[in-house]
């Protein structure tokens, strides 16, 4: 399965297919060596395609990780004040509501609610837009595998057709999300914990 | 213990609904038959190109065994111009550039008033881009209709659902979770996932779909509407008054111990419920025959959860008490608009749950992150199961950065713009953007830009 796919001179189906090089086909030629040498190297060394299938995206996986993290510190240094404003807004009128609640006034306590319900939506979807941050890495590995190994199937029980590359790299992106977080609190938030 | 459990058994529920709206999608009858059905002896040269995705070239292989469709695909498709979208031949080509551009809008907008931004997402992939339109130049029923609409809202799905996730699994974090909300959540989700789609398969295609979009963008210009008006600004200030003669009036004593306690619920019944539902779910997927029985488990589930009664439960030591059927409504409207228009519908869950069932926000966060972690799940089942629909990784990519970098620019902007006057602004887009969909989906009229 592999060896065809990654035997091809370049990337074999670029952009979606007929489109002009756009920019991000242009990025994606341009790391397609870096991101297809682990694919390359373990498959030489174990000899086994789908072993090297498996590695090479979880690699890959973790560099969207890695460069997911660096984006969102990046909105930290720059935005974090705004953020860190009106989540606190949302967490201290919640309380409120909740100190509404424990004196039993109920009157305060449904305003305060609506207003914690106001300032939460702002919050927590400026959190959504700035999310997207951690994201965007995700997707141009995906943008990549589908480039490179678009039309290969992975045989899947009570499924005829199979599954294509997608739900494989979404295995690898969670477990290298994860793996990266312990190693996080592990080796910098237990020494450094302003950097959480 | 008891709690895991019923999490796990939360989760499997979710994941099964997943399936099953995937197996819907892929099940899906593509059209009534048409009239005429006469094959084609072989296809005209241009039409499939080698670099054209299997599912893209199975579209219009389908296309030419209809007469009916083999007109159209002949109409719309030009073989003498290059190939774009999916690389079909004379599709419209979107800009990477006006993609990312719009982006910045979207994440502007989401940085400065909230949900409408998923709602402008959806404006840029139906309107700015011009897929809406082609889409449906291949009439009702046309099987590269079908690809380009479920290409266009899985787009949506993604974009919206996936940079959901991330931020709301903070909230969960938080562990404020009342887990027999969660569960009634999940009973009306799964059979919204799975049954709405299906008892509307084939019946929906992009023009109704748009239509339908532009219902959803004039309600939320109406709650917009109603917060900008003196009666809502009456009772926003009459909330901030209340809020300020409570701070007041209350001695900040030392905190008190947090956690939900469940009073009351029928957890037996609860259980049973949402097994019926999950079995409707897997029986749909994974049964080729005997679809009724997965309608009957469906409808039987539903049907219980309306003898499940009252749930009560404490907060901080305050009691709260909602009609279990409420949550499970909530969860199969939800879910199912989320299914057909694929807006992500997880930030519908907390204005649902704290304006219809009343119930704190530390509660509602917790809740509602839950069900858009899952909801998330049933998206990406429904993409692996239904056999890849397209997407073009690259244009979604554009907009995630376009997004982030407009969250960035937002927070800086918006003490230039008063809140009351941006709620203005998007009024008037929602008015014009929901009517014009609205006359587009259902009239077939159009208006400059829509």
């Amino acid at each position: 399965m592999l060896e065809s796919d990654t035997s091809c001179a370049g990337l074999p189906a670029l952009g979606y297919r007929g489109y002009d090089l756009n920019i991000v086909d242009s990025i994606l030629v341009f790391l397609d060596p870096a991101l297809v040498g682990p694919y390359r190297l373990i498959e030489s060394w174990s000899g086994h395609p789908m072993a090297a299938w498996w590695a090479g995206t979880f690699v890959l996986a973790l560099w969207a990780v890695a460069l997911g993290h660096a984006t969102i510190y990046l909105a930290r240094v720059i935005n974090g004040s705004f953020l860190e404003q009106s989540s606190a807004e949302a967490r201290e009128l919640s309380n409120k509501s909740m100190d509404a609640l424990k004196s039993g006034d109920k009157e305060a306590y449904k305003a305060i609610n609506s207003l914690a319900n106001d300032s939460f939506g702002k919050s927590f979807f400026q959190q959504v837009a700035v999310s997207a941050g951690s994201l965007w890495p995700a997707f141009l590995g995906a943008a990549w595998l589908e480039a490179r190994f678009g039309d290969i199937r992975f045989a899947v029980p009570w499924m005829e057709n199979g599954i294509n590359f997608v739900p494989p790299y979404l295995i690898c992106y969670i477990a290298a999300r994860i793996i990266w977080g312990r190693a996080k609190r592990t080796f910098v938030t237990s020494v450094h914990p302003e950097m959480r | 213990m008891s709690k895991r459990i019923l999490l796990f058994f939360l989760a499997v529920s979710f994941l099964f609904s997943g399936a099953a709206i995937a197996q819907t999608q892929q099940a899906a009858p593509p059209a009534q038959a048409p009239a005429s059905v006469k094959p084609e002896a072989s296809i005209p040269p241009g039409y499939i190109l080698p670099d054209m995705s299997a599912k893209v070239k199975a579209a219009i292989e389908k296309s030419f065994k209809s007469e009916q469709f083999a007109a159209k695909t002949r109409e719309v498709i030009k073989t003498d111009q290059k190939p774009a979208y999916l690389g079909i031949p004379g599709a419209p080509s979107p800009n990477l550039i006006l993609g990312f551009l719009w982006a910045v809008w979207v994440g502007w907008i989401f940085s400065t008033v909230g949900a409408f931004g998923g709602i402008m997402a959806g404006v840029g992939h139906i309107s700015i881009f011009g897929l809406g339109q082609y889409a449906s130049s291949f009439g009702k029923d046309h099987p590269l209709n079908k690809l380009t609409t479920d290409s266009i809202r899985v787009g949506n799905q993604w974009l919206v659902g996936l940079s959901a996730i991330i931020s709301s699994f903070n909230y969960y974090k938080m562990g404020r979770l009342v887990l027999p909300l969660g569960m009634c959540l999940a009973i009306g989700s799964v059979v919204g996932a799975w049954l709405i789609p299906d008892l509307t398969a084939g019946k929906i295609n992009l023009k109704a779909y748009i239509g339908y979009f532009g219902i959803v963008v004039l309600a939320v210009g109406f709650v917009l509407l109603k917060e900008t008006l003196p009666t809502g600004q009456a009772k926003k200030k009459k909330a901030k008054e209340a809020a300020a003669a409570f701070e007041k009036q209350i001695k900040q004593g030392g905190k008190s111990s947090e956690g939900v306690n469940i009073i009351e619920g029928k957890w037996g019944l609860m259980i049973v419920a949402a097994a019926a539902v999950v079995a409707s779910a897997l029986w749909n997927s994974l049964v080729p025959g005997f679809k009724w029985v997965a309608y009957v488990l469906a409808f039987g589930g539903l049907v219980l959860s309306f003898f499940l009664g009252t749930t009560r439960f404490s907060f901080y030591g305050v009691e709260f008490e909602y009609k279990s059927y409420l949550p499970v409504i909530g969860g199969l409207i939800i879910s199912a608009i989320s299914a057909f228009i694929g807006v992500g519908g997880g930030f519908l869950y907390v204005p649902y749950l704290t304006s219809v069932a009343g119930l704190p926000m530390h509660i509602v966060a917790g809740t509602s992150a839950l069900a858009v972690l899952i909801s998330m799940i049933s998206s990406i089942f429904a993409y692996m199961v239904s056999k890849g629909v397209v997407v073009q990784w690259s244009f979604i990519l554009a907009e995630l950065v376009g997004i982030f970098v407009g969250s960035i620019i937002g927070p800086r902007t918006s003490k230039y713009i008063s809140d009351k006057w941006l709620k203005r602004i998007f009024i008037v887009l929602a008015a014009y953007v929901g009517i014009g969909y609205i006359l587009r989906g259902f009239a077939g009229i159009r208006i400059p830009g829509i």
